[in-house]
């Protein structure tokens, strides 16, 4: 009987441990995280913009007037720089990490000029870069991310159909480039 | 003599049976802790966040959707009208008041599945800032109905549970310590058909 009460108590301990592991571990195992899908959209380095229904890839624009684009990128070798530039009433811009942790965001009110002008670097980039700052990102807001991975959503909003043309275009042209950095 | 194997083999069983059992019911059970809620609405400002609890992390990667960053907006969703019952597609409503200040806010439905009702070209099926009339405080009223009515208008006829969907774009609400002085507007049932 009391051996019996032991290994009902140990396996009560096993099952809250087995539980931990299982709601720790199930982020990874799912399959259909957005990282996943985001893969399964293409190539890096450029943006996706999403479709308007729910479709294979999983990704879709579930708001009818806000509208996404979505770019993959790796900054291990160069910096990503993103540009889109257009007439959006809103846009805005988050960056997330490969466990889709949002490491950066931003919109349209906290952009310095009109349009988005984004360059994601790594901390060691980022040094370099104090050093000798490249011309070109002279005006480029400047996102240090600790993990060189992710993607980032672009989202331009459009209020009433004669506006989703813009919105549209907005997305079309945005720019997702690796770039160098040349000390030289 | 089959003592000790059967006694493993128990452990096992409530270790592995009950770790997954009670796994799969709390994510059933919840959706994850850290929701704000102001009336009917209920939002997750730190979903998309490292902050979130392991329980809304598993949520999140089943779902795999591209959340709202922190600057770009927030999402509160209703399944309920103001005196708790669950809202209807066969059902009439009235949602009236003001939303927390916001650039830009859509409101859209959701099927019992989560997702968003088919947009259909002849009839509205979602609103936003700039369609919805006002009155002359700011306030806004808007009917989800079967059949159309004046003013602001959402189609709404389909089977099951829907949710209402209030999004809100560039809005200092998700950085908001306290969330109780916000309004929100409420959502009251008119009256269902019968079918």
């Amino acid at each position: 009987m009391r051996s019996a009460l032991l290994a009902i108590a140990i396996g009560l301990v096993g099952a809250a441990f087995i539980h931990i592991v299982i709601i720790l571990a199930l982020p990874m195992w799912t399959g259909k995280d957005a990282w996943t899908r985001v893969q399964a959209l293409g190539e890096m380095n450029r943006f996706y913009s999403l479709a308007n229904e729910p479709n294979i890839t999983g990704l879709y624009n579930e708001n009818p007037y806000i509208r996404s684009a979505v770019c993959r990128f790796d900054i291990t070798d160069g910096p990503v720089r993103i540009i889109a530039s257009g007439d959006v009433p809103i846009w805005s811009v988050s960056a997330y990490g490969v466990s889709s942790n949002e490491t950066y965001s931003m919109n349209d009110r906290s952009a310095i000029g009109t349009g988005v002008d984004i360059a994601l670097v790594t901390p060691a980039q980022m040094l370099q870069m104090r050093r000798i700052m490249p011309r070109a990102l002279e005006r480029a807001v400047l996102v240090e991310l600790s993990e060189p991975q992710g993607y980032v959503a672009l989202r331009a909003v459009a209020p009433t159909p004669s506006q989703k043309p813009a919105a549209r275009a907005f997305l079309a042209n945005a720019v997702c480039a690796s770039i160098s950095i040349d000390p030289a | 003599m089959f003592r000790l194997p059967a006694l493993v083999v128990l452990t096992l069983v409530i270790a592995f049976g009950g770790g997954a059992w009670s796994a799969s019911w709390m994510l059933k059970a919840t959706s994850g802790f850290g929701a704000i809620s102001l009336g009917s609405w209920s939002a997750y400002p730190e979903l998309q966040t490292e902050k979130a609890d392991p329980f809304a992390k598993a949520h999140r990667a089943g779902d795999g959707r591209i959340l709202l960053g922190r600057a770009e907006g927030l999402v509160f969703t209703a399944k309920t009208d103001e005196t708790g019952a669950a809202l209807s597609g066969r059902c009439a409503y009235e949602i009236s008041g003001s939303t927390p200040p916001a650039r830009f806010w859509t409101l859209t439905v959701k099927d019992a599945s989560g997702e968003p009702l088919a947009e259909s070209p002849r009839l509205p099926t979602s609103l936003n800032s700039w369609t919805t009339l006002r009155n002359t405080d700011g306030a806004f009223r808007i009917r989800l109905s079967a059949s159309p009515t004046p003013g602001n208008w959402i189609w709404l006829d389909t089977d099951g549970n829907v949710s209402f969907v209030l999004t809100l774009l560039d809005t200092p609400t998700a950085a908001s310590v306290s969330l109780v002085e916000l309004d929100m507007p409420k959502i009251a049932a008119i009256g269902c058909s019968d079918a």
